[in-house]
């Protein structure tokens, strides 16, 4: 079942990856790249301070839940579930570091490349719940993730917002 | 619960820190992919 999701998770964020890149070929190719890259720093400042908790702010997001009966689809509703969940756009998103990755493709990384953030975005997006069938079903990840979200949300953010810098900046 | 300790939240972030720190000698195609690992990871919640 996990191949399916995680096969779905792929599929989406390639989607996504190749449709922000085919939109973003446009203002790539009109504007220069100290302004693309000027633009792409308005928006990254902002997602890391409100990453590290200092600052609050919504972020676009489909704020409702996966509906039950996916999970009765069984492997046809894991394949469902992995790719609404690969775009990024079925559901709450409890962080704006998608956003950063998704304006990153649209002004900054042209469209063969946006495919590796892709690909990344769903090995992480796998990973989460590969890390959580480790534990019982018992609640115990969800607490631990809590009592660990204010260490790791600034750590990923860090390293989301510092690989991306580099792969931009560094030719 | 030794298991525990290592499939755990913390060291699953220490790892996407380490991952970087190599993708940046492999180049910008890697960095990219850890970004997006990173982003993904961040946006799944706890489940």
């Amino acid at each position: 079942m996990v191949r399916f999701f995680g096969t779905g998770l792929l599929l989406g964020a390639l989607l996504v990856a190749f449709v922000a890149g085919a939109v973003g070929a446009l203002p790539q190719a009109l504007l220069p790249a100290p302004v693309r890259h000027t633009l792409f720093a308005l928006v990254a400042v902002p997602v890391l301070v409100r990453e590290l908790g200092l600052v609050r702010f919504p972020v676009p997001e489909n704020a409702r839940l996966v509906p039950q009966d996916v999970q009765h689809l069984r492997r046809w509703g894991a394949l469902q579930f992995g790719f609404e969940m690969g775009t990024g756009m079925r559901t709450y998103s409890p962080s704006a570091l998608p956003h950063l990755v998704l304006a990153a493709v649209l002004l900054v990384v042209p469209l063969p490349a946006a495919f590796a953030p892709a690909v990344g975005f769903a090995l992480g997006r796998l990973a989460m719940p590969v890390l959580s069938n480790a534990w019982s079903d018992d609640g115990s990840w969800t607490a631990a993730w809590a009592r660990a979200e204010r260490v790791v949300r600034p750590v990923l953010a860090l390293t989301c917002v510092g690989s991306l810098a580099v792969a931009i900046l560094v030719p | 619960m030794a298991i525990r300790v290592v499939l755990h939240p913390v060291p699953a972030a220490v790892a996407f820190v380490l991952a970087a720190l190599g993708a940046g000698a492999l180049g910008g195609l890697a960095l990219l992919l850890v970004a997006g690992a990173a982003a993904g990871f961040a946006n799944s919640g706890s489940t």
